[in-house]
């Protein structure tokens, strides 16, 4: 097997397991939290970099608006109509309007870091690393989230956001713990979901490159293009759905436990009758 | 578990600066834009419609109108054809009267005229006939006598007639 090959799966191997070395520091001492100062690793740059790429996107596609779009800002248009298309299942118009900005970021921020795992060179050159493959930068992601759920349903419902988890009275000292645990079990889930999915495929091919270098990483590599792609979608679908559970009007607030697809139960039937 | 606080933190301050320029640089134009360009096209749609019922009206009372004036049209040619129709009858009428009348009247004079030819045919074959008889019987006759058997005779020929 070619030796050098070997050497970067093994390399790649190691570095996921014991992360590579910062490329900066930002010497910002919090002791307990950031003794050494803040990190700045391959993955911060690269998110840079992919921030760089939409910001320019975006700002070719929104100067000089016009009525009749043409080149990038049909481009654009066409993606703030996709995820409006994803997340007006679950919330009437006006909150759709409402909250498109952030969950069309979410979405093409996750999408374009899901991506760039793929290009030739990351993953193992200095610098260059995909965003999400990395737990941390997922949970930093799921927080804005979290908090944006917390904020949003406090802002628009008070108090009474949390009305679930102390519904029927007697069953309190049950339905409570059960609705903190809830809460905050979704951040968790929503991280470590985009984190081992993205991360997982990007082993995958190492494990391929390992074995049979010259084409069959390709298929996984072609499978990647689909599941970075879904997990975006999943990761901007939850999203939508928390928010939209979390700023429902109160008389419909009627948000039930199970966040996979099939257990959205009245949520889902109260959005879709909107 | 591959997992940094320090890329946590960045990622949070990253995307959260993302998203305000984003907001800034392209959500604020191009939502705003997409509000508009829905209005525009829902009040370009409602005028549409409008203008279409409009058409619709106008179209329906020309031809109406149409309608209308072709009936008339027809009643006009009508009216037109029976009078013509009549007048055709009357003049055919009167020049058969007419020439009837000629044909009676030539017949008429024709029938006079044949009278009339007849009377001096006899006449003339009167005279001959006591001619003939004065010469057979080798006597002349005098004027008187001549002409009371020329009388005689016209009349016995008449009667037999």
């Amino acid at each position: 097997m070619n030796p050098l090959l070997w050497a970067m799966a093994e390399e790649g191997a190691k570095e996921a397991t014991h992360g590579p070395g910062p490329l900066a520091v930002i010497p910002i001492h919090i002791p307990g939290l950031l003794p050494e100062g803040l990190e700045i690793t391959s993955r911060v740059t690269t998110m840079w970099g992919v921030m760089a790429v939409l910001l320019i996107l975006g700002w070719l596609a929104g100067r000089n608006v016009k009525r009749l779009p043409s080149g990038v800002q049909n481009v654009m248009e066409m993606l703030i109509e996709a995820v409006q298309g994803i997340i007006g299942q679950v919330m009437d118009q006006e909150r759709t309007r409402q909250f498109t900005p952030l969950l069309t970021s979410i979405f093409v921020f996750i999408l374009a870091s899901n991506y760039s795992g793929l290009l030739p060179g990351f993953g193992h050159l200095p610098g260059l690393a995909a965003p999400t493959s990395g737990w941390g930068v997922t949970a930093g992601l799921a927080i804005i989230i979290f908090f944006s759920v917390q904020i949003y349903g406090l802002k628009k419902n008070g108090i009474k956001v949390y009305k679930h988890m102390v519904e029927p009275w007697f069953l309190s000292p049950l339905m409570l713990p059960l609705g903190l645990l809830e809460e905050f079990t979704r951040p968790f889930t929503l991280s470590i979901r985009l984190y081992a999915n993205i991360f997982g495929g990007e082993m995958v091919v190492v494990a391929m490159l390992s074995a049979i270098p010259y084409f069959l990483p390709v298929l996984p590599l072609a499978l990647e293009v689909i599941f970075g792609a879904i997990q975006a979608f999943i990761f901007t679908l939850l999203s939508a759905v928390y928010i939209a559970a979390a700023t429902e009007d109160h008389g419909l607030h009627a948000e039930h436990h199970a966040e996979g697809p099939h257990g959205l139960g009245t949520t889902e039937a109260d959005a879709l009758s909107h | 578990m591959e997992f940094s606080l320090h890329e946590l933190i960045w990622a949070i301050i990253n995307f959260l600066v993302f998203l305000g320029l984003m907001s800034f640089l392209f959500y604020k134009p191009v939502l705003k834009m997409l509000d508009d360009r829905k209005n525009a096209i829902e009040g370009g749609l409602a005028r549409a419609e409008a203008a279409q019922r409009e058409a619709d009206d106008l179209r329906r009372q020309y031809q109406a109108q149409i309608g209308q004036a072709r009936t008339e049209a027809q009643d006009i040619v009508a009216t037109a054809n029976r009078a013509a129709q009549s007048a055709k009858e009357q003049i055919t009428n009167e020049a058969r009267e007419e020439a009837e009348r000629l044909i009676q009247r030539a017949q008429e004079s024709i029938r006079v005229e044949k009278e009339q030819a007849i009377a001096a045919l006899r006449q003339e074959v009167a005279s001959l006939a006591v001619m003939a008889a004065g010469k057979v019987l080798e006597k002349t006759l005098t004027m008187e006598e001549h002409g009371e058997l020329a009388r005689r005779f016209v009349q016995e020929a008449g009667e037999v007639q």
